[in-house]
């Protein structure tokens, strides 16, 4: 089953990194909207685990946007 | 049965403030303070080596539980950073405390699982050769390891020792121990040519994954739920890490603290220095511990209060 940018913003709710995510933009780096480097381990461990797919760090240091996380888990999960 | 007496925590007295590295590295108060934790982290003065800090942590002991060095019959150093390879630290110690001849000394090369392990291993040697005394040392100054360039590992890591009076009449006792290793990973931890390399996101899902299982399988060995705890005394490697197992333990924030903000990640020694405050607290009588990290190993137990 496909992901959509409510999963990625439930695990930024999850890992408690920001309280309003309403407005983060997808095509722009979660580094550049309040998230930091540690907080983006976490929303990757709470996505990797919520679908059962290991990232491996060469795929974890091209997933900068909510954009680019959806298309990478929706390329894995196919 | 022996357990736990008494606990002393060695800090040197220098420190290296993060704040004064901001920009160097492009971080904020904020990251310092609410994420990584660590304001400043201890360490150790010219020439003082591993030894040296061992030998502080055993005197701070011997000194607060009035401890004669000749009682002392095992003495157990944890260490990955010896001052030289050969002989173990553990001897050196002995030649400089004056022990008895009789006394066993031997290292154990674990890093911040390293207390927990050895804990159980020198309570099962005392028992099984009927030893009344032993002191546990930790000891282990990364600062000579650490690439000072290296934003990853040079806010973190700060130098530390302790010591731990082992024997029959303690203040508290362990119980069932968890051991585990993921032996394939290991390689994100390492030390490369005199330099340590840490992996940081595979160190933070080793951590996130593994800690919050062998918690809940400590508890069921030792028939407890984690409402019977009165406090977490887990290895101390971020406010970060700490933050996020609290968070999936579902945790009050009183139970599961982040301690080392004034010192840094103290491997081996971040357990005992948070433990020395904890076991003086009167109302604490059921503690669980539990080291990770180096090796991608871990070691849990519960300490309970029996006097």
């Amino acid at each position: 089953m496909p992901i959509g940018r409510e999963d990625v913003l439930s695990a930024i709710r999850e890992s408690e990194l920001l309280d309003d995510v309403s407005g983060l933009r997808d095509d722009v780096k979660l580094t550049e909207q309040g998230i930091d480097s540690l907080g983006m381990f976490s929303v990757l461990l709470v996505l990797s685990e919520r679908h059962g797919i290991e990232i491996p760090d060469q795929d974890a240091g091209a997933l900068a946007t909510i954009g680019q996380i959806v298309a990478y888990f929706n390329q894995r999960l196919r | 049965m022996i357990g736990i007496k008494a606990i002393a925590a060695y800090l040197p007295q220098g420190r290296v403030s993060n704040f004064e590295r901001k920009d160097k590295f492009a971080i904020t108060d904020e990251f310092i303070e609410e994420r990584i934790g660590v304001r400043q982290l201890a360490v150790c003065a010219p020439g003082e080596g591993t030894t040296a800090l061992a030998l502080s942590a055993f005197r701070a002991l011997a000194e607060a539980a009035g401890l004669e060095a000749g009682a002392v019959q095992a003495l157990i150093v944890v260490t990955q950073n010896p001052d030289r390879n050969m002989p173990h630290v553990s001897a050196e110690l002995h030649g400089r405390l004056g022990l008895r001849e009789s006394c066993a000394c031997f290292d154990i090369s674990l890093g911040c699982s390293g207390y927990v392990y050895a804990l159980s291993v020198a309570c099962a040697f005392m028992e099984a050769n009927a030893l009344d005394a032993g002191v546990l040392v930790t000891a282990d100054p990364y600062s000579r390891i650490l690439d000072p360039q290296d934003k990853s590992t040079c806010l973190l890591f700060g130098d530390g020792a302790s010591a731990t009076l082992l024997d029959r009449q303690p203040l508290f006792r362990p119980g069932r121990f968890t051991f585990g290793t993921i032996g394939k990973d290991a390689e994100h931890l390492a030390c490369n040519a005199g330099k340590l390399h840490m992996n940081g996101r595979a160190v933070f899902n080793f951590a996130a994954k593994y800690v919050p299982l062998d918690v809940a399988e400590v508890l069921a060995r030792n028939d407890l739920r984690a409402q019977d705890i009165d406090s977490f005394v887990l290895h101390q490697g971020s406010r970060n890490i700490i933050d996020t197992i609290r968070a999936r333990l579902r945790l009050p924030a009183e139970k599961l603290r982040f301690a080392a903000a004034d010192y840094g990640n103290t491997v081996c020694s971040s357990i005992p220095i948070m433990l020395a405050d904890e076991i003086r607290r009167p109302e604490v009588g059921t503690i669980l511990v539990s080291g990770f990290g180096v090796g991608f190993s871990w070691s849990s137990t519960v300490l309970k209060r029996v006097a």
